[in-house]
């Protein structure tokens, strides 16, 4: 009975599997070694590049106590991007983006290689301002995605995601005017990732590239020490 | 229950009597077989993943070795690459990419087309790495004409195995919103689903090519109405294989799907970083019809294996 349910189950596959147009006349088997042969002129070239890059890619930058990882509404690794980016610069608040962070980092020692793959792209720091209305845009992003890296303020929203505060750590009137400094990536300000809050607004350069800013911090820092803390709060109003 | 399962059981030996046909009456031996052997998305993986759950996977020499071993045993083989090369890995940062096109010609690459990351260093930083690839990036639905790179590109070529005449053409992914302005310049992006018809058309007609391939970065699909290849194939005529990138997407074996006329498109994409190998056989009796097609994906397996 068991194979021949096997039989119809192949059968049935067969018979949705095959094409209209290709009649199958054979099957096709293939034995792979399962030791990969490796071609050595592949590795000789390979070799001058990698010795060339690796002293510096193994550089042992700083140490993070905990690991940095992923995750919503905040992590660890946003929090460590945003923190550091943040000091650059008087803004108010920094947000990034968390497609853009492109790797997690363990718990021991932070490799300047490591940055790298964190950090791949080119991007530098810019620093532009938004009035109230668009940073109210900018607040709904982040708790419509769920959350977003950011540092410099915190939000307190219910759990239906209406934001009942925010405030930053540095007030900003904008009753009188006065707009919100925002440190974030060229990529991110010129809209990237849906940030249409960002754009055509008057970019200022901070200097340096996102990664360099990482690599610079590390350089600085001895250990590590970045947590959850309670910039996004989500309360229960019952 | 027991009606369906006869049912069934009745139609699927009908497939299996009428498959047996064909080969008694043309014979196995005659057959000419092109093997397409493809990639997608490398992003600058040069060597194996060192860690997380792809430890030990991909690596160029690895990837060059299975490549020699295939090229040993089959006589018509095709070699492809889907876009992506650049960006992933400090080798994109230091070096902008000239390694990973010095180790594609190395390998015998017969084409490749534009991703949206081989932009990352701008129009000027792929025409740098230009003259360390001896094959060339195809693209039918890019204008160059208004940049550094006018001229640079062909949006086809065709290539003949054995007396079988394969044409291959490049399809890109939109530009704008994916890639800072600054980087793609005035290059101007054409709808694809018509440019593609165009050249397939041009290729399957006026080239006569027994095999029409498009090398697309358009992306598997999407959740909204995107141009993508499930939807490129649909709306497609004169196609037989798409080759894919952009969404990553590790597939196991081609998708099989039906063009305007009725007639069948497979898409293919082998996921990212040079982990998977696509290999694609097509089979061709003598007088240059298609008869039947194999696909799979082979793993560039590296792993120690313990136990």
């Amino acid at each position: 009975m068991r194979l021949r349910n096997y039989i119809i189950y192949v059968a049935v596959f067969l018979f949705y599997a095959c094409s209209p147009n290709y009649i199958l006349q054979s099957s096709h088997h293939e034995l792979i070694e399962v030791k990969t042969p490796i071609d050595s002129t592949i590795l000789a070239i390979i070799k001058p590049y990698q010795e060339s890059i690796e002293d510096q890619m193994n550089e042992v930058l700083s140490y993070t106590k905990n690991n940095l990882n992923k995750g919503k509404p905040q992590s660890t690794i946003g929090n460590f991007v945003t923190d550091l980016c943040l000091n650059y610069t008087d803004a108010h608040l920094c947000v990034m983006n968390n497609g853009g962070l492109r790797t997690t980092i363990n718990k021991g020692n932070i490799t300047r290689g490591k940055i790298y793959e964190l950090m791949p792209f080119e991007n530098e720091l810019v620093v532009l301002e938004l009035n109230k209305h668009d940073y109210l845009v900018l607040l709904s992003y982040i708790i419509k995605r769920g959350g977003e890296p950011f540092s410099g303020i915190t939000i307190t929203m219910d759990e239906k995601g209406n934001i009942i505060n925010n405030s930053s750590s540095s007030p900003v009137d904008f009753e009188n005017g006065e707009k919100i400094k925002v440190i974030t990536s060229d990529y991110l300000a010129n809209g990237g990732d849906k940030m249409s809050f960002f754009k055509d607004k008057k970019q200022k350069k901070v200097g340096i590239k996102l990664r360099d800013a990482i690599i610079d911090y590390c350089e600085k820092t001895d250990t590590i020490d970045v947590k959850i803390d309670d910039r996004i709060k989500i309360i229960n109003n019952e | 229950m027991n009606k369906r399962r006869t049912f069934i059981k009745q139609s699927s030996l009908g497939v299996l009597g009428i498959s047996l046909l064909p080969q008694i009456s043309i014979g196995r031996n005659r057959d000419l077989k092109i093997t397409i052997l493809h990639t997608n998305d490398m992003h600058s993986h040069i060597h194996p993943f060192t860690s997380g759950n792809k430890k030990g996977l991909g690596g160029m020499a690895q990837r060059a070795g299975i490549i020699n071993n295939i090229r040993k045993n089959e006589e018509h083989v095709l070699l492809l690459d889907a876009g992506d090369i650049f960006q992933g890995t400090p080798y994109f940062n230091f070096y902008g990419g000239e390694l990973e096109f010095k180790l594609m010609s190395q390998m015998r690459y017969d084409a490749a087309t534009l991703g949206n990351h081989d932009f990352d260093n701008g129009l000027e930083g792929l025409e740098k790495q230009l003259p360390h690839a001896n094959f060339p990036f195809l693209i039918a639905n890019y204008d160059f004409s208004d940049t550094i790179l006018k001229d640079t590109f062909q949006a086809y070529k065709t290539f003949n195995k054995g007396g079988i005449k394969i044409g291959v053409f490049g399809i890109g992914i939109e530009l704008k919103d994916l890639v800072p302005k600054h980087l793609y310049g005035s290059t101007i992006y054409k709808e694809p689903i018509k440019q593609a018809n165009h050249y397939a058309n041009l290729l399957k007609k006026k080239e006569k090519c027994n095999l029409v391939i498009c090398l697309s970065h358009l992306g598997l699909k999407y959740n909204n109405n995107k141009v993508s290849d499930m939807i490129l194939a649909t709306q497609s005529h004169d196609i037989d294989l798409i080759i894919g990138g952009h969404t990553h997407t590790f597939m196991k074996e081609p998708l099989s799907m039906l063009n305007l006329e009725g007639n069948e498109v497979l898409i293919n994409q082998v996921g990212w970083g040079g982990i998977n190998i696509g290999k694609v056989d097509f089979h061709f009796s003598q007088n240059g019809s298609l008869k039947k097609v194999f696909g799979r994906s082979i793993f560039v397996n590296n792993r120690i294996r313990r136990g």
